[in-house]
């Protein structure tokens, strides 16, 4: 059998497994994410791509997770509280000695 | 009638898209992107407005995506697009509609070198011509669809039957959209037929068959839609070509 013809029975076989897994989703015997997770298993089959984590963000994932620069300032939250909690200290000290 | 033609990384495409004879409005809509190798029909329902809509926001959103490397995560890109587009348009319909019925059929087709995938939701359709031969890639979700599926008619059958245009799942029809996958190779010389029902209701498989093997893609697609309208076709018509050329 050609490269060709070999491909083609590998693609009617991939695409036969995607029907039967979408027939099995739409029934409501896999969830949504296993179904995401089997069908992208069986593509890569295909195109050879490494099956991944499911979890990895793709573009418009990426898009929808927090930027990096959010979580590098929010350690200044505890120190901000600190100061002011030392200020309030302080200030008390203060006023008991006067 | 708008269309758009265009060619890059081995891929040439032209896409027309017409109101047709009877319709007021064209409620399809079409994405042609060579450059990305993505390219969409999507049928709107809902009547004028709703309809447009619907269509109008899966085409602008596809045409926005920026593809990655690999076929997996273009599949999930396209697939994630098109789940969140189901939940806005629902929404909008509530909002904006009181709830009435505001979707879109929609066929995809996207590659990534040369392998591809098909997705769908609906009837419009996506054939390959290959060496002469047409092969239809997607298959329709629709009442008849599944009593041919079932062997209680027979396609010919099907394609008369009073109920032919009911389907049974498009974007925005559902609370949960599961689009169908279909993975296809494109070797050199292959072109590629998407379509709404508006075309593949006035233009018979031979037809499409003989019109996809003459001349350059616009020629192709402007020999299928003008078919189509002179015979005063009864629905919205969008018609897209795609060919993969040769190295």
């Amino acid at each position: 059998m050609s490269k060709d013809g070999n491909r083609r029975v590998t693609l009617n076989a991939v695409n036969s497994a995607l029907r039967d897994l979408g027939g099995r989703f739409a029934a409501g015997e896999i969830s949504r994410s296993e179904y995401r997770r089997l069908r992208r298993q069986l593509v890569a089959e295909v195109t050879g791509d490494t099956p991944g984590d499911d979890e990895e963000p793709t573009g418009r994932h990426a898009a929808l997770q927090e930027p990096d620069g959010a979580r590098t300032w929010m350690w200044l939250i505890p120190l901000v509280l600190a100061l002011i909690g030392l200020g309030g200290l302080a200030a008390l000290i203060w006023l008991l000695a006067h | 009638m708008p269309g758009n033609k265009g060619s890059g990384h081995g891929w040439r495409s032209a896409a027309l898209t017409d109101k047709g004879c009877r319709r007021k409005h064209n409620e399809d809509a079409v994405v042609a992107r060579p450059d990305t190798a993505l390219w969409c029909v999507a049928d709107g329902m809902g009547g004028h407005e709703a309809g447009d809509l619907a269509s109008e926001m899966i085409v602008e959103a596809l045409a926005e995506l920026r593809p990655p490397d690999n076929l997996p995560d273009y599949i999930d890109q396209v697939n994630d697009s098109l789940e969140m587009l189901n939940r806005r348009l629902r929404d909008h319909s509530a909002t904006e509609f009181g709830g009435r019925t505001m979707g879109s059929t929609v066929v995809v087709m996207l590659c990534r070198d040369d392998l591809g995938a098909c997705l769908w939701a609906g009837d419009s359709r996506l054939y390959r011509w290959r060496r002469g031969e047409l092969e239809q890639l997607s298959s329709d979700h629709s009442e008849v669809q599944k009593l041919v599926d079932s062997g209680v008619l027979s396609q010919d059958e099907a394609d008369n039957h009073p109920n032919a245009n009911v389907i049974t799942r498009a974007v925005g029809g559902a609370p949960d959209l599961h689009m169908d996958v279909a993975l296809l190779d494109a070797l050199p010389g292959d072109r590629f037929l998407l379509c709404s029902d508006g075309l593949y209701n006035e233009v018979s498989f031979e037809e499409m068959a003989e019109a996809l093997s003459k001349g350059d893609v616009e020629g192709a697609a402007r020999t299928l839609m003008d078919q189509a309208l002179d015979r005063n076709a009864r629905d919205n018509v969008s018609v897209i070509v795609v060919e993969r050329e040769q190295p």
